[in-house]
């Protein structure tokens, strides 16, 4: 523990010096004026952000500059402002204590000095820095574990919204993203499009070539439908089994129809072989496009239900192909083929 | 803030609490022995702590009885008073007395006859103390809380 000893009198230095020195307290500094000390305390360097001072006994009365402006001072600078500084006053000196109190002094000794007193002092104020210094160095390590408590839950948050097999956002991150998305089309008032998909045949493809290689495939269509995207905002999801879905925000009907198509020709073109599908020689989806402009009248479910009943008719009229439900219009779904 | 004064003068006890009160800290609790305070805090029982929690405890230091030196050593040893600030009330003719009393763990003295000022200075920088180490310590439990559910976070 460092001590900064502030006195002008060469007498009172070294009584101090000794009776600390005695005490086992060697690491000491002396100044002979305010000014001095100012410069131990490195408060004439504008840069300086810590000292490793613990504390400081001042003087009262000195030439030039008293201990209690001195306080003042001191107690001014943030980075100072924790180092607890003893007063040391003779006893007739006591009306300037109030003073100092008020100027930031945790505490005082009376001049000619008792070494007992003293020693109890030091101690005690010593005793104070350093529970301000654990209680700071507390402050930034739970600081620290906070940010590490929000990092890991923003992991595993993430880690439970993916689907394991895909690698994709799985449908509990769907339904969260869908529900935000939903909120901010309401906000903005822009609309909101849905696409429900599902392989053709899928059930039939496991059954021929293993599930191992059912996962593959889910995989292999995950991926094609992620690059498909070209927009940041957009997102897609397994929704289920064979069933992927996709929100594409501030995207009305057309749009969503050309992505819905861009996403059926990437899946065409991936090849996959299925000798077991009745509309092709490779793996196909059918899809269902839905659009809405949300308000608060209305639900994100009905948006959903729509997407479906529309995948429901690709799937009837013949699979690997689009149908759309704009509900943007007062028109029932209609029926769109491509 | 709550203070604990400890002394078996009744004279010594009105001073004492005159000024205090007069100071602004009227949360004060008085014991004319140092038994006497021991069974405020239930620490006879050597078990809970009873009544509230004291902040500061102003002893005299020479008492009939148990002595503020006993009193220092005792206090020092239970757990939810371990961090109590003492502070001894002393004559200064009892020197070697209040050396020992320092060294049972006694935080700082005031002299006798008890003036204003030093005695406030005295409180004051003792319940700064008291107030810095409470802060500390409920970090301490925030942050094992906080390792707990990082923990069981990763656990799961």
């Amino acid at each position: 523990m460092k001590i900064l000893i502030v006195d002008d009198s060469p007498d009172s230095q070294m009584l101090l010096k000794s009776a600390l020195g005695g005490a086992g307290y060697t690491d000491l500094l002396i100044a002979d004026s305010s000014l001095e000390a100012f410069k131990h305390l490195g408060m004439d360097d504008k840069s300086r952000v810590s000292t490793d001072i613990d504390l400081i006994l001042m003087d009262i009365l000195m030439p030039d500059m008293d201990g209690v402006e001195a306080c003042r001072l001191i107690k001014s600078v943030e980075y100072l402002r924790d180092i607890p500084i003893i007063v040391v006053t003779v006893k007739d000196e006591i009306n300037y204590l109030q003073r100092a109190f008020a100027a930031g002094a945790v505490d005082y000794i009376t001049k000619p000095l008792n070494k007992m007193e003293l020693l109890a002092r030091v101690r005690s104020a010593l005793r104070l820095k350093y529970e301000i210094d654990r209680r700071k160095n507390h402050e930034q390590e739970l600081l620290k574990i906070m940010q590490q408590l929000e990092e890991s839950i923003y992991v595993l948050k993430r880690l439970s919204s993916i689907d394991g097999v895909t690698e994709i956002t799985n449908r509990r991150g769907f339904e969260d993203f869908l529900e935000q998305e939903w909120k901010r089309a309401i906000r903005y008032e822009i609309p909101l499009s849905l696409i429900l998909l599902d392989i053709d045949y899928f059930k039939s493809y496991n059954d021929t070539y293993g599930h191992q290689k059912g996962d593959d495939c889910l995989k292999q269509v995950a991926n094609a439908l992620k690059q498909a995207l070209h927009r940041p905002a957009d997102m897609v999801a397994r929704y289920g089994g064979e069933e992927f879905v996709l929100v594409l925000p501030n995207t009305n009907s057309q749009g969503a129809v050309l992505v819905a198509e861009r996403l059926r020709t990437a899946i065409e073109s991936l090849e996959i072989v299925h000798s077991k599908s009745d509309v092709s020689k490779h793996v196909t989806i059918s899809l269902g496009v839905a659009t809405m402009m949300p308000s608060l009248n209305s639900s994100h479910a009905a948006l959903v239900e729509a997407a479906d009943q529309a995948l429901y008719l690709a799937k009837q009229e013949g699979r690997n192909r689009i149908k759309m439900s704009d509900l943007t219009s007062k028109n029932d779904p209609v029926k769109l083929a491509l | 803030m709550s203070i604990l004064i400890v002394d078996d003068s009744i004279d010594s006890q009105l001073l004492l609490k005159s000024i205090l009160k007069a100071s602004g800290f009227s949360d004060l609790l008085i014991a004319g022995s140092s038994v006497e305070a021991f069974r405020l805090r239930g620490m006879e029982n050597s078990g809970e702590p009873v009544g509230k929690e004291v902040d500061l405890i102003l002893m005299d230091l020479l008492m009939p009885g148990l002595d503020g030196i006993e009193a220092c050593r005792l206090i020092k040893t239970v757990e939810f008073l371990h961090d109590v600030p003492i502070i001894l009330v002393t004559a200064t003719e009892e020197v070697r007395y209040l050396e020992m009393a320092l060294e049972a763990g006694a935080l700082d003295f005031v002299s006798k006859p008890v003036n204003k000022v030093e005695l406030l200075a005295r409180v004051r920088s003792a319940i700064k103390l008291k107030y810095e180490s409470d802060r500390r310590k409920a970090l301490e439990k925030e942050m094992d809380k906080l390792r707990q559910q990082i923990a069981e976070h990763v656990k799961n």
